[in-house]
């Protein structure tokens, strides 16, 4: 009994985690998939898929490997719908003038924060939205994201600058 | 500096990174103003964080998932 409680306790049962991680995957999915019906049916799909999955994961940053899960089913929904891939920005795009950040007025709400991070690119937005928005730490995310840590913080910071230059774009003169 | 200043903001520098940052945040009303500004974006990012609707959690937490085969 004391074993069975102790391994209860190392491994919460799936309905819990799954529960519990919804509101992140979904927030996730739409900054994958950028509306709500794909978002919605890309966790669905994910918690199928991480359900029959789960006995043999190994418990180990569950978010991240919920994650991962998710951004394969998002994949999978895309190919499906025949969308292309999204157009990667190289690391080295013009760089932005260094007082940019400054240039900002801080009305902004949270619609339209979420709307130009939305028209990042996958690569940065992805990391925002990790790192920035679900508070995840860089091993995780990057392990979520399947990078190296070094490349998820560089395209952090550079999301980061692209936010704040779409940020400004979004300004009436 | 750019680079410090980032990790100080998001909580990620180091002891010395942060206090190298801040340093010079404090001698450059520049860099002191990037990283205000900075600090308050990432707080409006965290802010902006929405729970799915309670139709759409209800759907998803009664899914398909629950019953596979």
């Amino acid at each position: 009994m004391a074993l069975f409680q102790r391994r209860s306790s190392a491994r919460p049962s799936f309905d819990s985690v799954a529960i519990a991680e919804i509101p992140v995957l979904y927030r996730v999915a739409k900054r994958i998939m950028r509306n709500d019906a794909d978002a919605e049916d890309a966790v669905g799909q994910t918690l199928l898929a991480a359900t029959k999955a789960w006995s043999s994961f190994d418990g180990r940053h569950c978010r991240s490997w919920l994650i991962t899960t998710l951004r394969n089913e998002c994949a999978a929904i895309g190919r499906k719908r025949g969308s292309r891939p999204e157009v990667t920005i190289e690391e080295s795009a013009e760089p932005v003038a260094e007082d940019f950040w400054q240039a900002v007025e801080w009305s902004l709400v949270g619609d339209q924060l979420m709307a130009a991070l939305d028209e990042l690119p996958a690569d940065y937005r992805l990391p925002i939205a990790l790192c920035d928005i679900e508070e995840l730490g860089y091993e995780e995310a990057a392990e979520a994201l399947q990078i190296p840590v070094g490349t998820l913080k560089s395209r952090i910071f550079r999301g980061r600058k692209l936010l704040r230059a779409r940020l400004i774009s979004l300004q009436p003169n | 500096m750019e680079h410090f200043l980032q990790k100080t903001a998001d909580g990620s520098a180091n002891f010395f990174e942060r206090w190298y940052a801040k340093s010079h945040a404090n001698g450059c009303g520049r860099c002191n103003r990037f990283l205000d500004r900075l600090i308050e974006t990432l707080g409006q990012l965290k802010n902006a964080k929405q729970d799915p609707a309670s139709d759409v959690m209800e759907r998803l937490a009664k899914g398909k998932w629950r019953n596979p085969d």
